[in-house]
Formats: structure tokens, sequence, C-alpha cells
């Protein structure tokens, strides 16, 4: 007999961070998936409460434990909110396929994120700053509705210190905000990258992504080379459930990241276009 | 097509009696004018005059709702135990045997195989009956899933003159034949004969009632007529009974609670027509309207799960035909598109 996919891996919580006013990154251990892909996902359970997929924050670089940035949402996030540091939460993973880490070495690559959707792509700035040389230049273009609602904020000048091109903007400035306002495409122009051959990776808002998209390819990204990573509600995360199943893709199986051209062929509503 | 036997409808009777007393023999009952699927207390009990079960017999494979895991404090985790049982179910009609065979193309897909559904697959022998009296709501000749054989079944039997023609399809069905051999024998000619017409005069009945072409119908999800769904969705009273009495229907939706001390996850039926089936915590929606909810159901069954698993989402049984309340009937659909 099988395996039973459904039964979690108990894991503690190790440290929880308060990350925006609404949300909270949650460290766990032990890292039950070594090797993961950056931009995977994990169903986590709250015993007896119960299970909801998010992305994976961390580096599959950090062996010990991993990560995840919870917004105070439904039933599961505000009951993980009440969590403190020691208590028991169930995982399974890693699920679905993660960003295109093959097709990014030697190229330079743009991260573009909205809100809370920098989460799965935190993942791979770390990862790709952890193995710097492997890869050509790498912008950020990161945009949230205020400045108190930008994640990782803390780890900003680390990023930059360490080879990464960061262009922040928000919807609406707050006192001492010196950089951008305004939407997240109209920072999109602002990376000098070889807009041929780079590799796109973005995750925010469903209305984030479909502009982002629409204006990069203005600028001339190439839509072969543009990859975003959608959401969906999810029972299973394995393919059986049903809910995640739009058109004839599975989204915790054929995505969560999408390649451009295959969301086109998605139907409205999941279809970013 | 494998070696026919025949067994006399005196030996059929006698194998029933003789499969109840050992086993957990489930087959249709009649109750109340409808015929369901109960297990036998006596092999008396079974009727095999019906044209079909109200509700097919998916429950038995998969449970309306059923625990997946349990957690307690110091008992580290357990998988729900007392799954799976011996048990042989008998007069399955080819479509709803077909069922099974698309269920095991998307519940066992590796590398994930659905673990409970597996273990009553393996310990279940699906015996079926071929159908000789399709209803007027019938149309598994579109996927070719009867009326007289067809796919996910171990055993089928074919009634004809005497007794019923016996085709062992799996290695399952050959153990049921063996352990009982002395009812068995090789079918003549005459009854091969009586076989051949008989599949013939069906698959000329059948065919003439929906004429579709079950290949075309993936073009469905390309030209979509939202005006034709329209019309079906504003009559729609969203019951959600063409999902809970189809023997495809798979989707489910699990329920953590805390009990005796410890932790469970139970998974139950779910329905792609309920408003809450693709809402976010966030509020978001990719299918908020009815009209595309609607339209995922036909769409999930005739060409998004061919796209996913190669196997058709319907079998024809006709069930959400002639139980739904607003008279909306997925005929009309086959017949535009297919």
């Amino acid at each position: 007999m099988g395996l039973n996919p459904y039964v979690p891996k108990p894991a503690r919580i190790i440290r929880v961070k308060d990350e925006t006013p609404d949300t909270k990154t949650f460290t766990v251990g032990p890292n039950h998936f070594q090797g993961f892909t950056p931009g995977q996902f994990a169903m986590l359970t709250v015993y007896g409460v119960g299970e909801a997929p998010f992305s994976i924050c961390s580096s599959p670089l950090d062996k010990d434990c991993l990560q995840f940035s919870i917004r105070r949402m439904g039933s599961v996030t505000s009951m993980i909110h009440e969590a403190s540091v020691g208590d028991e939460v169930g995982l399974r993973g890693p699920y679905g396929r993660g960003w295109p880490l093959e097709r990014m070495r030697g190229r330079d690559i743009l991260i573009v994120g909205g809100g809370i959707g920098l989460a799965p792509l935190r993942s791979l700035v770390l990862y790709l700053i952890g193995e710097r040389d492997r890869y050509g230049e790498i912008a950020v273009c990161y945009g949230a509705r205020t400045p108190s609602l930008l994640m990782y904020r803390d780890e900003f000048d680390d990023w930059t210190g360490r080879g990464v091109s960061l262009h922040l903007t928000v919807d609406v400035g707050e006192e001492g905000w010196r950089g951008s306002v305004g939407v997240v495409t109209t920072i999109l122009g602002e990376p000098r990258l070889d807009k041929a051959g780079a590799i796109v990776c973005t995750c925010g808002p469903p209305v984030m992504i479909r502009f982002v998209l629409r204006r990069l390819v203005e600028l001339g990204y190439s839509k072969e080379n543009i990859y975003a990573s959608l959401e969906s509600r999810m029972r299973c995360g394995v393919g059986k459930c049903g809910h995640c199943h739009f058109g004839g893709k599975h989204v915790c199986l054929d995505g969560p990241v999408f390649q451009y051209g295959e969301m086109t062929s998605l139907p409205r509503g999941i279809s970013p276009f | 097509m494998s070696r026919m036997l025949f067994i006399s409808e005196e030996g059929l009777k006698l194998l029933l009696e003789e499969l109840v007393s050992s086993k957990t023999v489930i087959a249709p009952v009649e109750a109340d004018g409808y015929f369901d699927f109960k297990t036998l207390r006596h092999a008396g009990e079974a009727s095999l005059n019906y044209s079909n079960t109200r509700l097919p017999p998916k429950r038995f494979f998969l449970p309306q709702r059923e625990v997946v895991f349990k957690h307690g404090p110091g008992a580290g985790f357990s998988q729900e135990p007392g799954y799976g049982f011996e048990a042989v179910l008998f007069g399955v009609r080819p479509c709803d045997a077909s069922a099974l065979s698309i269920l095991d193309s998307i519940l066992l897909k590796p590398p994930n195989p659905d673990p409970f559904y597996e273990s009553r697959r393996r310990s279940i022998t699906v015996v079926s009956l071929s159908c000789t009296r399709p209803m007027e709501e019938c149309f598994c000749n579109v996927f070719e899933t009867g009326p007289i054989r067809g796919s996910g079944e171990d055993l089928t039997l074919t009634r004809i003159g005497g007794g019923f023609l016996v085709e062992a399809r799996s290695s399952k069905g050959w153990v049921l034949v063996n352990g009982f051999e002395s009812l068995f024998r090789n079918a003549d000619v005459e009854h091969m004969q009586e076989y051949s017409e008989l599949s013939r005069r069906l698959t000329e009945e059948m065919g003439s009632r929906v004429k579709a072409v079950k290949e075309r119908l993936v073009r469905l999800e390309e030209t979509l007529d939202e005006g034709f769904f329209q019309q079906a969705a504003q009559r729609c009273v969203e019951c959600s009974l063409c999902s809970f009495a189809c023997p495809v229907c798979y989707c489910f939706d699990t329920e953590d609670y805390f009990e005796k001390n410890c932790y469970f996850r139970a998974k139950g039926w779910d329905t792609c027509l309920s408003q809450s089936f693709t809402r976010m915590a966030s509020g978001l929606d990719p299918r908020a309207s009815r009209v595309d909810r609607f339209c995922h159901r036909f769409c999930h069954k005739l060409s998004r799960i061919p796209l996913a698993f190669n196997a058709y989402g319907c079998v024809g049984c006709g069930r959400c035909v002639s139980l739904c309340p607003a008279g909306i009937d997925i005929r009309e659909v086959l017949r535009r598109w297919g």
C-alpha cells in the first residue's frame, strides 16, 4: 500500500517575526523538505483547525529550517498568528513546480513582486545570492500599498550588498518615504538587463500580474522567459481533491509557477489575461 | 476478448449463496420502489431485475466521509486503520464499473495515489451485469462504457437464454471463477451467437439516441458558448445532486477537528457547484459566478479531465439527467459539441 499522502509531518515553530501589521514570518523546523525548489509550496496544518497552502519563503540552502510568511486572513491563518515558539504544526510537501532554476543559469534575472507575493520570490532571491556567480544581473522590482506593508525590509541592505539591484515603489507614501510612488509597473523599466534573454519571475495579486505581464512584453522581455506564480484554494496538494483544477491544469501539480504561454490557455478567472 | 464461460441461472443462485456465506457481498436490493446497493444478509435479497440503482456504488470506494489521519499527543501519527475489506460488489452496471476505471486514472495516478481508494479497489471484486434494458436517459454509447461491457470490472456477466455468459476481466475475476470452478463451463457456439446478436441489437439501439463523438468534446473548452450555459445556469438551484449522484465526481473537501484528546482530519464529498469551492480566504475567487462554476462542471467532465488524466469524466449513466430538479441535461451539451 502506498504511503498516506494526507498525513502531515510534525514540526515546531522556532521563531516568529512580525513582518508587517498583518503578516508574520514563521520559522519552523526540522526542515522536512531538503532540496526543494524555490517557488514550491507546503500544506501547513494547524491541528484541529485546518490546513492551507503556503509558499516556502526561505532558501533551500538553509538546511535546518523552513520559513513561511503568513497573512492573517481566515481560520487557519488567524490561529497560527496566535501560535508561539515551541508550538507544533504539521507540514506536507514540498509540492508543485517551482521557479525554472535550470533556465536561469548564466542569464539576467528580473524578479517582480507585489505585497505578500514577494514570499515565494524571497526564496528565489536568497537562493540566487547564495549561488551568485552562476547568474547574470539580478534585479528585484517590488511594490506594496504602503511602506509599512513592504515585506522583508530589514533584509534589503543585505540583498543589495550581495549584488541585487533593488527597485521599490508604494501606492501611497508615508512620512520619511523617499522612494517611488506608483504601481509596480511604473518601475519595471528601471533595471538595465538583457531583456531578450532575461528570465522574469513574478508573483502578486492577480490584477498586478495581469498588468506586469503586459508591461514586460511592451518593454521587450521575451514571453517564453516570463513566469508567474498563481494561487488557488487547495485541499490535497497532490492532484486529487479537484479544487485547483483549472482548464487542463492543476495549480498544485502543474503550477503554482506557470510559463506565460501556459497561462494564456487557462480559463478566465485563474488566467491573468 | 478472453475465453468466455457460461453459468446457468441455477448456478448463479448457488454462486451468490456461496459468496454470501463466506464474505461480504454488496448487491442491488429493492426497497421503496428503488434499487440500491446494500450488503446482503442472504442471497435472496439481491434483485437482478433492475435498470440501474438510484445511486452508483461509488460510496463503497469513496465514502461520503472518512478519517484520513488521527494525531494524538504522545501517540504520534497514525493512519486511521480498518479501511479496505474483502467484498464482492455484485451486479454493477458496466457504466458504473467504467466509472471505477476513470477514478483509477485520477486517484491512483502516481506519484501520490490515494491509499484509501487503492486499498478498496484491491479488496473489492467488481462483478458487472450487462445492461439489457437501458433507460431513456442513458447514453453509455458516447463513452463506450456499456451497455454490454465496460472497463473497471473484474467479471462481466451477460444474461442470455438459460443463464449468463461470463467473462473474467482481471486476475481478481479469475480468482472468483477458479474458486467455484464447478459452476462454470465453457460457452458454446449457440451462447456466443446469442451474445453477438444481443450485443449488436443493444449497440444499435443505444447508438440511435445520442449521437456524439467524444473526442470532439475537447473543443468545448475553446468554443464555450456563454449564452447556452447562462440559460442553463439560471435554472440551476445549486442542489449539487448531479455531483453527489455521479459515479465519477471525486472532488473532496477536508475537515479538521479535535475529539477525545486527538486531532483528526476527515475528507468528504465536495462539489464544484458550491460557492466556496474555489474561494480563497482573501475573498478572491477565480470562479466566482454561477455560470463559471456551471461551465466548469461540464468542461471538467468532458475536456479538463481528459486533458489532465486521459479519461472522460462521464460514463453516460444518466443519473444527473433524471435527478436534476431543474431539468438540466448534459445530453444537450453532448449533442451540441460532441
